[in-house]
């Protein structure tokens, strides 16, 4: 055995890498606070607010199955809808705070995304796409036609959330959710980084080494299935508290394309990216009157432009910039470090 | 070296008409360095992959102890102990090299469903993981694999197979194999790589190696299998193994 080197994440990083969880943190509270700040003016930008943490939190629950682990799942319009109709059936039927449909949305989804999981273990890329497509095109259907259950077209009341004799308000909602998607995606970035994030990656590229190693590639996959699922749950729980109602048209395919788009948009190597990817979409949607209705086309276009010039997304262009500075800041010449 | 940690008793696997091994038998004891050699398409790569799994056998029984091992490679692998290198290497080339050899010191985390999820809470908790970057570091160093914050792309194939052996040995296996390790690498690299195969086999493990380097093969094993069209034409000492009618044949196609 030859002697103890220092490890290499240690030897001579930059203080912007060895602090790199403080900063990420840092980073992303500043980001929050500037939306919770956009979402304290007029009523409606409190909506949009929770539109943007409902749509980040559905790129970051399919950011660990299909970014990382390769697994493109297209139900997860059935997820938010579980999250939402959830907290609308307790609220309304039990009579107990709609905040209970969170963890039963959560384990529901989660049951569900496994189930789905198991069916479609030996199904990858779009075999696996084509198959959680029908059940979400089922799901759909199955909230207009069950009447009795989910209210039909015309959906079911999520009644405001209570605990302990205090009604939450609409902003309330607003800082919760602000608050939600700054402590998922800080996890996510963590996890990524984590045993478990690298396994999962790995098995995107080579799902033989993982299995050679003692790792069930399935379970693996299984497993991310249900913790996005989990997440995107609680973004429809959110989504349905806000607006008060829990409506099919709400969860329609439609958000699963828009989702599939985020993390391509905003950036593949960081949850982030897929938050950013999130952002973008509502304001080309939703917010910009300037481009009236063609607010999905610039997003489209957007789309091609970024996939063309900046493969990585565009949290990935930061990366060479940064790298770059780091290597001036220490006087190092491109590739030392690494030969 | 009596025990026998691996055996295949008429192992046979074909593809279409075309019968890749046929009716093998084979023998790992532990604590020895077994290489199995022979040309292009003898049916070498097969045979690992029928052992791990990769691959199902027609016919035969391949046995780990007094085991009989079925099942996919994940079960094969944790069953046997099992550490593999693969022929092209299979390393996820957007990744870094600290990352790829990872996976070899963490199989036990992710042994059942619930731990594949308990492992997902406690990275999200703590990332880091100090006491396997420091094995990882070491055994980098014994191997000569430098600055493993690179990304496999930039690598050489020298230095994939040299991360490839490295995630394999982390595993501390009982049972290792090696297919074409020394191919396209730097003399540093297989000189790391036989020292450090020198001391697993000191504490009893037993590794298959498959090369197309018969010279270097020849000085690491203590027993040498020649393989030719699917089948084990010689099995016995190094020395005797070079020197053998067999071997002239296969590799020069004459018995002078």
């Amino acid at each position: 055995m030859t002697t103890r080197t220092t490890p290499v994440a240690a030897r001579g990083t930059s203080p912007l890498a060895r602090h790199r969880w403080a900063v990420e943190a840092v980073a992303a509270a500043v980001f929050a606070l500037a939306l919770v700040a956009y979402g304290s003016g007029a009523s409606f930008r409190q909506d949009y607010v929770v539109l943007i943490c409902t749509y980040s939190l559905l790129a970051l629950g399919m950011y660990i199955p299909y970014i990382m682990s390769g697994s493109l799942s297209l139900a997860y319009n059935a997820y938010l809808g579980i999250g939402a109709y959830a907290c609308g059936l307790i609220s309304t039927r039990a009579g107990w705070s709609s905040l209970w449909g969170v963890p039963i949305g959560i384990v529901l989804s989660a049951a569900i995304a496994v189930v789905l999981g198991l069916a479609t273990r030996r199904l990858t890329g779009f075999y696996l796409a084509g198959v959680t497509l029908l059940f979400a095109v089922a799901f759909q259907v199955f909230l207009l036609d069950r009447v009795s259950l989910t209210g039909g077209p015309v959906g079911m009341p999520v009644r405001r959330p209570h605990a302990f004799g205090y009604t939450f308000t609409r902003y309330d909602i607003m800082i919760g959710a602000v608050v939600l998607v700054w402590i998922v995606g800080l996890l996510l970035s963590r996890l990524r980084q984590s045993p478990f994030g690298v396994v999962v990656r790995l098995r995107k590229d080579v799902p033989q080494v993982v299995e050679s190693s003692g790792i069930s590639s399935g379970t693996i996959g299984v497993v991310s299935l249900a913790v996005g699922a989990a997440i995107g749950s609680v973004g429809g729980s959110l989504f349905g508290m806000m607006g008060g109602v829990a409506q099919p048209e709400s969860f329609g395919l439609h958000i699963i394309f828009l989702a599939i788009f985020m993390p391509l948009l905003g950036g593949q190597r960081s949850p982030w990216g897929a938050v950013i990817g999130a952002v973008l979409v509502v304001v080309f949607t939703f917010e910009l009157h300037i481009l009236s209705d063609a607010g999905t086309l610039f997003f489209a276009i957007a789309i091609l432009l970024v996939l063309r010039f900046a493969p990585l997304g565009l949290l990935g262009l930061g990366t060479p910039l940064l790298r770059l500075l780091t290597r001036l800041r220490m006087g190092r010449t491109p590739g030392g470090e690494g030969s | 070296m009596d025990e026998i940690l691996l055996s295949c008793s008429n192992v046979s696997k074909s593809y279409g008409g075309v019968a890749a091994v046929r009716a093998v038998g084979l023998e790992l004891r532990a604590g020895e360095i077994l290489g199995l050699i022979g040309p292009n398409g003898a049916g070498k790569t097969t045979l690992v992959d029928v052992i791990t799994g990769q691959q199902t056998a027609d016919t035969g029984v391949i046995r780990i102890g007094t085991v009989s091992l079925t099942g996919p490679p994940s079960r094969r692998a944790r069953l046997a102990g099992f550490a593999r290198t693969f022929q092209h290497p299979q390393l996820a080339l957007d990744m870094t090299v600290r990352e790829n050899i990872l996976i070899g010191a963490v199989p036990d985390r992710f042994s059942s469903p619930w731990r594949v999820l308990a492992s997902a809470f406690s990275g999200a908790a703590r990332p880091a993981t100090p006491e396997i970057d420091d094995r990882i570091t070491d055994l980098a160093a014994e191997l000569n694999i430098s600055a493993l914050d690179r990304m496999c792309a930039d690598l050489t194939l020298g230095e994939q197979r040299l991360v490839e052996v490295a995630r394999a040995l982390l595993r501390g296996p009982t049972v290792l194999l090696l297919d074409e390790p020394f191919a396209g690498g730097d003399p540093r690299g297989v000189e790391g790589m036989i020292h450090a195969l020198t001391r697993i086999v000191e504490r009893g493990c037993g590794v298959l190696v498959v090369d197309h380097n018969v010279d270097i093969v020849a000085s690491l094993v203590d027993r040498l299998v020649l393989m030719d069209q699917g089948q084990v034409v010689f099995d016995g000492l190094p020395t005797a193994a070079m020197a053998s009618q067999e071997m002239r044949t296969v590799y020069f196609g004459s018995g002078t």
